[in-house]
């Protein structure tokens, strides 16, 4: 699951109505301290937080307790020199109030470009400039404690930041019509982002190579009547021979037909498992 | 998986701040001008980041460039041969490494993928310099990486060469699987700088060393190096324990009886995986699919290994390669060396 937060509700409805034309249905949570919908296909989740760092490092270990996600986005606006409603990629955030450096990971492919993000308490009066020529700065109000409170939850590597720009520190015309207009801009490109992630998991899990016939496994270990050490020995040498391409049903079932299991006594067991290790590692 | 997932190699370069104004820092960022720079204060910042993933990463490496006010030199640990040297240390000027063996003690080891490159190597040479001092230095320069697969990034062998030339008493192995011949058609022939050749079965190549050159290319490296005269070890280390290992060790040894010239080569290693528990630890909650890591170890002494198994193994492959080359040229590890 993609978790997505934002601050308001200005900036998360663009993204409900773009996932929407894309036919992906957004389903509102019963109403409880937290504002959120979830795709039915348990695809995405979208979560209005509140602005400011407390509120979105609340909200998000709220949302992320509840709902094991595979990836946290936090999307939102910020201020900053670049051109409004261009949207930027967070590789480095940096937390005013305490001089903090956050870096999420930056591995999986994204059509933005970067930038690094000054988190400070209070609304900019001016964009925070440069970190260095190459790498021009935005500032929020979320980004820092959002970080920290999915970094609990998730990977560094699986939390990601998308800031649309909406000003140069001029907050005061920042009306909420304002920011549904700039996110609205970005909706699409922030989405095909979003679906790439949840494209990214599927084959991530698909790749993964599982372990046959758990239950098998449990039961031999379980009649092998033995320690948890011992029970462990005879998980790895089983998950050494199915990961190794042998086929383990033939394997147990050799061991319940000779006898070897079940086990009548420990000191059986451990007769049967020295027995295996000789035949087999 | 698609890679289009991903973002490319070193697509992301983080620069130390007291490594930025360096120029050997300059000259590794002037080699890759699609690299994004981002700034750090410090490489632990983003190295040692709690919950990283280290697969993602592995797909996806990043590039820390930093400095390190202490040298980089190291007493070598007892899981590693020393060759019957007693002065043996080894430099860690580079930490991770781009082929991402899966048995790989470093998955173990760091918290990360990325790789860590500390540009400025002068510090290291005057510690080397000072160990020299005290009497002959045997020093493993290509240690937590494979230096020769980055030499077009960093040209840290470049250096090291230009400080062994006039350094009688230092014995110098390059440890690689790289099989770069174009490098080592480049590189002066020092009679005390030796390339260390890891080979494996074809079958542990294809499954377990899925970024490194092919065995085919390695031992054509290996032959090539040969044929120029440059000091030569043929490491068969660390030989893996899987269904059918012999057979294919046994296809290994004939392939390097059959292409290589044993007056050609120095010495060869021979030893099986081992690794310390702490990693293996690591390595298994980071690697459940992966049958290396699930192997049930014997442990020992804070080492698991293929325990009484190891012992066996090495005999075997060293009667392979019995008649090719004489015992008193072929160093293992085992047990005993703990
Ligand atoms: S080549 Fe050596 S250092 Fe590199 S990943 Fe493989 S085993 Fe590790």
């Amino acid at each position: 699951m993609i978790a997505v937060f934002t601050a308001l509700y200005p900036e998360a409805e663009p993204l409900l109505l773009e996932l929407r034309r894309r036919g992906i249905q957004m389903k509102r949570l019963p109403s409880g301290s937290l504002t959120a919908w979830r795709s039915k296909d348990d695809r995405y989740m979208l979560a209005v937080t509140g602005s400011g760092e407390i509120a979105a490092a609340i909200a998000t270990a709220q949302l992320l307790t509840q709902f094991p996600a595979d990836f946290a986005v936090n999307f939102g606006t910020a201020a900053g020199s670049d051109p409004a409603a261009s949207c930027f990629r967070i590789c480095k955030i940096t937390e005013e109030t305490t001089g903090r450096d956050f870096y999420p990971g930056m591995v999986w492919a994204a059509p933005f470009a970067e930038r690094a993000l000054v988190t400070v308490p209070h609304p900019a009066a001016a964009p925070a400039g440069t970190v260095s020529p190459s790498l021009p700065c935005l500032t929020d109000m979320e980004g820092a404690g959002f970080f920290q409170a999915a970094a609990r939850f998730l990977s560094t590597d699986k939390i990601v930041l998308l800031k649309a720009v909406s000003d140069a520190g001029e907050t005061a015309a920042l009306t909420p019509d304002r920011l549904r207009a700039i996110c609205a801009a970005v909706a699409a490109g922030v989405t095909d982002c979003l679906t790439g992630l949840s494209e990214a998991v599927d084959a991530y899990r698909a790749e993964e190579e599982t372990i046959e016939e758990p239950a098998l496994m449990a039961k031999a270990e379980a009649d092998l009547n033995g320690s948890e050490a011992m029970r462990l020995r005879l998980h790895r040498i089983l998950c050494w021979q199915a990961l190794s391409g042998e086929d383990l049903r033939k394997l147990v079932r050799k061991l319940y037909e000779d006898g070897s299991l079940p086990a009548g006594s420990k000191k059986k067991g451990k007769e049967v498992l020295e027995q295996l290790e000789r035949d087999i590692l | 998986m698609n890679g289009t997932f991903f973002e490319p190699a070193f697509r992301y370069v983080y620069v130390e701040d007291r490594a930025a104004g360096l120029p050997q820092t300059r000259r590794i960022l002037a080699k890759l001008p699609q690299a994004h720079v981002i700034p750090i204060r410090h490489y632990k910042d983003v190295f040692n980041r709690s919950r990283q993933d280290i697969t993602a990463q592995s797909r996806s490496l990043a590039l820390i460039l930093a400095d390190e006010p202490d040298p980089r030199v190291y007493p070598g640990a007892p899981v590693c041969q020393n060759f019957g040297n007693d002065a043996f240390y080894y430099t860690s000027t580079v930490m991770n490494c781009v082929y991402d063996c899966e048995y790989c003690y470093l998955k173990g080891m760091y918290p990360s993928a990325n790789l860590v490159i500390f540009t400025d190597q002068s510090r290291t040479f005057a510690e080397v310099d000072r160990l020299l001092a005290r009497g002959p230095v045997y020093l493993c320069i290509s240690y937590d990486t494979d230096l020769a697969a980055i030499e077009p990034l960093t040209g840290f062998l470049r250096e090291w060469y230009a400080f062994a030339q006039d350094r009688p008493g230092l014995t110098i192995e390059i440890r690689t699987k790289c099989a770069n011949q174009a490098l080592l058609s480049t590189l002066p022939v020092l009679s005390d700088v030796i390339w260390a050749f890891t080979l494996s079965p074809e079958k542990v190549a294809q499954r377990f060393e899925k970024k490194a050159p092919e065995l085919e290319r390695r031992l054509a490296a290996a032959r090539y190096a040969a044929s120029r005269h440059i000091p030569l070890r043929l490491c068969f280390d660390p030989m893996l324990r899987f269904p059918g290992w012999e057979e294919e060790y046994r296809k290994l040894a004939q392939m390097v009886r059959d292409e290589l010239d044993p007056e050609q080569v120095r010495d060869i290693s021979i030893g099986t995986f081992r690794i310390s528990t702490q990693y293996l630890g690591q390595m298994r909650a980071r690697q459940p699919e992966s049958p290396l890591a699930q192997y049930p170890y014997t442990v020992c002494g804070g080492v698991a290994s293929y325990g009484a198994k190891s012992a066996e193994m090495t005999a075997y492959m060293a009667g392979l390669l019995d008649g090719w080359m004489s015992r008193d040229r072929m160093f293992f590890w085992n047990e005993r060396e703990e």
